[in-house]
């Protein structure tokens, strides 16, 4: 303590009493200020200690570890918990359709042609690039239950059947999956809540492949730690568009004192395969495939030419199984079938799309021990080489109308985690001294590159979220923030404060999730051509209205806005014809 | 409208680039670093560490973030990823300060998107704006002893109030707080002085008022 600021440092240990309050004429604030923290701290209670307190940390450690790796949570479960902190008023969902004949009775935008998108602010045209026409706007769905924080697109092939929307609120710190709502729907018309068909709270689903999958978690009392809860996960899976759920018993037969933990579920057509993960007492993780057909039970699958990696995570890419292996043998295993598995040495496998620029197309993909930004120049027809960075989380880029790339990065990535990280805006803050790029976690590094060549222009070291780190500069009054080349003090490029702000996050279709304002959807037909959509602040004719979610099927978008009043509705636009 | 020049006043005194990891024996810290006293940190068990810091740490939290259970929460957070990394976190100089680091981000992180959240809500509903510092005020306002600084010190930025409370309630010295947060020690003191300036307006503002 050879630093103590030169006042008397001992703290009155008297008490919480009135004498504190009396602060003297004399008392400088340091002094004041360190007895006031002194008498507050007392009123905060101590942390438990002990062995069964270090017992219950490290429990927390090894459920934190297997909720990273969970498969099917992902970044949609994470989504929700991103989204709805707050006392939000919730009521409990009903079993009753909500029919398209409701939804008139509190739509008026239906079937209309969005003349009010022709225009973005900055004076961009509307509708599909190179003259195709706009694409029509239908509305599907008002107030799918409650007002709701959040809602997602979980599947949309094709995007006017099998239609699965689910709402979700978050309540309540240290809660992970309160009032999660699941909608179904088959046609888009009629919808009904699927909560009530699980035995257990969902806090996510996807699409994986021909399978929903749903996943939650069953709280139950901790056996060995009195007062604290076991989150529970379980998964379920449906194979006709949510209308009926399975959850398959997975339980290891050989040894009893295995618990089941994550369970990861794929399916093409009627052959559905799952990787589950079990551990033992001493820890020890045990990961195997099973196999059914149409939903009878699984059969243990006989792997011998591969490791399936801890925590697996089953994909299907195109009319492939595909899963992989993270560890040193790092592999992706692939198969039609589920039964025959062909290593393939290319593992490059997620990729996701961060920008919304109609042309400027910045892809984020994880390969086996790497994480690589690629970009796009020409709307996505061609993906020019990755960038050479390293192998971090992505966090965010942006990409300014001059065609330079602002990337930030986290901690250092971890191979296989990639689907647990959770993605958020990045967001600008300044104070006093500092500029602060922050993402909710420590951002490691910032990058400058070249959309066109690749070529790194600037490079900053942000650690943390308390240094803006040098170079970077930033004008509150024209919001701008101005990176600066250290050696010749030139200005390399600026970014307006607008533009990083859009800096979004991944998304399979570049858009910008929450963002109010003008945007651009963009979606794929079937041929990989592109269709955009520019909206206004409008969106939807709906002033006010936010952004929940996109998606596309290859020839029409399918949203789901938040409106200003509240509810959410889904809209379909209609892509060009071809 | 020139731009701001701080930056490179900042870049100048700091180099370029700094590890996340500080070694033990590292640079950085000068002699006056507190080293905890439980045995050498090769040897140091968590459990020990945990027994040793986890009051003042969580304490420092829940004044920093200016909410006690959040400040707990974020505390038990961080010494849960402690607890992961301790192979690597015990080899520090100070784990306490990494642990305090982590907790904050994650307490910062809570309170964004709890403040996003609630944003997002009014602006549906009423279109006002909602920022953090709008959050429903804890009933522990008051009992505290000086209500009047603790609303002066939550008028502080976050990193103003950590520098604040790591140096006035943990004592820790100014290179400490310097390599807890993964600042220069100039960016401690000069928001210290900031902080305490500001302080200093505000309670003579409100002793005038009250007075």
């Amino acid at each position: 303590m050879a630093e103590t600021p030169s006042f008397n440092p001992s703290p009155d240990s008297s008490g919480r009493d009135g004498a504190h309050h009396d602060h003297s004429d004399h008392e400088t604030v340091e002094q004041r200020v360190q007895r006031h923290l002194r008498n507050e701290a007392e009123l905060v209670p101590l942390l438990p200690v002990g062995t069964a307190a270090t017992d219950r940390i490290q429990r927390r450690a090894v459920r934190a570890q297997r909720r990273r790796t969970v498969a099917v949570g992902s970044a949609m479960a994470l989504t929700i918990a991103a989204a709805g902190f707050g006392a939000l008023s919730t009521t409990a969902p009903t079993n009753d359709l909500i029919t398209a004949d409701q939804v008139n009775e509190s739509v008026d935008v239906l079937n209309t042609p969005q003349e009010s998108e022709a225009s973005t602010s900055d004076g961009a045209s509307d509708g599909a690039p190179n003259g195709e026409s706009a694409p029509t706007v239908e509305a599907l769905l008002a107030s799918p239950g409650p007002t709701m924080a959040w809602s997602e697109i979980a599947e949309s092939p094709p995007i006017t059947s099998d239609v699965v929307v689910y709402n979700g609120s978050f309540i309540g710190l240290g809660s992970d999956n309160n009032n999660v709502v699941l909608w179904v729907s088959e046609d888009g018309t009629q919808w009904r809540p699927v909560e009530s068909e699980l035995n257990f709270r969902p806090w996510g689903l996807r699409a994986v492949g021909d399978a929903l999958v749903v996943s939650g978690t069953a709280p139950s009392p901790d056996e060995l730690d009195e007062g604290f809860i076991d989150e529970n996960v379980r998964t379920a899976y449906s194979l006709d568009g949510g209308q009926t759920w399975i959850e398959p018993d997975l339980a290891p037969t050989d040894d009893s004192s295995q618990e089941v933990g994550e369970v990861s579920i794929a399916a093409i057509g009627d052959v559905v395969i799952a990787a589950r993960t079990a551990f033992s007492p001493s820890g020890d993780v045990d990961t195997s495939l099973h196999r059914s057909i149409g939903g009878a039970a699984f059969e243990p699958l006989e792997i011998s030419s591969f490791s399936i990696s801890d925590f697996p995570d089953l994909r299907v890419i195109g009319d492939e199984l595909q899963i992989g292996s993270y560890g040193s043998d790092s592999t992706v295993a692939v198969s039609t079938d589920g039964l025959t598995w062909v290593i393939e040495p290319d593992t490059s496998s997620t990729r996701d799309i961060v920008q919304s620029t109609p042309d400027r197309l910045i892809a984020f993909s994880y390969a086996e021990d790497a994480a690589l930004i690629e970009r796009s120049t020409d709307g996505g027809e061609t993906w020019l080489a990755p960038f050479d960075l390293p192998a971090v989380n992505l966090l965010g880029a942006a990409v300014n109308e001059d065609g330079y790339v602002l990337t930030a990065f986290a901690e250092d990535w971890e191979p296989g985690t990639e689907d647990s990280f959770e993605i958020e805006p990045l967001t600008l803050e300044k104070d006093d001294l500092a500029i602060t790029v922050t993402f909710g976690s420590d951002i490691s590094e910032l990058f400058v590159v070249d959309l066109e060549t690749g070529e790194e222009i600037f490079r900053s070291q942000m650690v943390g979220d308390a240094d803006e780190g040098p170079g970077i500069a930033y004008d509150e009054d024209l919001e701008v923030i101005t990176i600066t080349d250290l050696e010749t003090d030139a200005v390399v490029v600026t970014f307006s404060e607008q533009e990083f702000a859009d800096v979004i996050a991944a998304s399979p279709l570049a858009t910008a999730p929450e963002q109010f304002g003008p945007s651009t959807l963009i979606g794929f037909t079937e041929d990989g051509t592109e269709f955009s959509w520019q909206t206004t602040e409008d969106a939807f004719g709906l002033p006010g209205a936010a952004w929940a979610d996109v998606t596309s099927d290859g020839s029409s978008i399918l949203a789901v806005v938040l409106t200003a009043e509240g509810d959410s509705r889904v809209f379909i636009a209609t892509g060009p014809e071809n | 409208m020139p731009m701001s020049d701080h930056s490179s006043a900042a870049a100048a005194e700091r180099p370029s680039r700094r590890s996340r990891l500080r070694p033990v024996g590292g640079t950085g810290c000068d002699e006056s670093i507190e080293i905890i006293d439980l045995a050498t940190p090769t040897t140091r068990s968590f459990e020990d560490f945990y027994a040793a810091k986890a009051g003042e740490v969580g304490r420092a939290l829940a004044l920093t973030l200016g909410d006690h259970a959040l400040g707990l929460e974020a505390a038990d957070e961080a010494f849960t990823k402690c607890f992961d990394k301790w192979g690597e976190v015990s080899g520090y100089d100070n784990p306490a300060g990494w642990v305090y680091t982590v907790g904050l981000n994650w307490g910062r992180s809570w309170l964004r998107r709890k403040a996003r959240a609630l944003a997002r809500q009014a602006s549906l509903a009423t279109s006002s704006a909602v920022t953090v510092e709008a959050l429903p005020a804890e009933s522990v306002t008051a009992a505290v002893t000086d209500p009047q600084l603790r609303n002066a010190l939550m008028q502080l930025s976050t990193e103003q109030r950590s520098v604040v409370v790591l140096r006035y309630f943990l004592d820790w010295s100014t290179e400490q707080t310097a390599n807890s947060l993964d600042i220069s020690p100039g960016t401690v003191k000069s928001r210290l002085a900031r902080g305490l300036d500001h302080l200093r307006r505000q309670l003579t503002t409100a002793d005038q008022h009250h007075g």
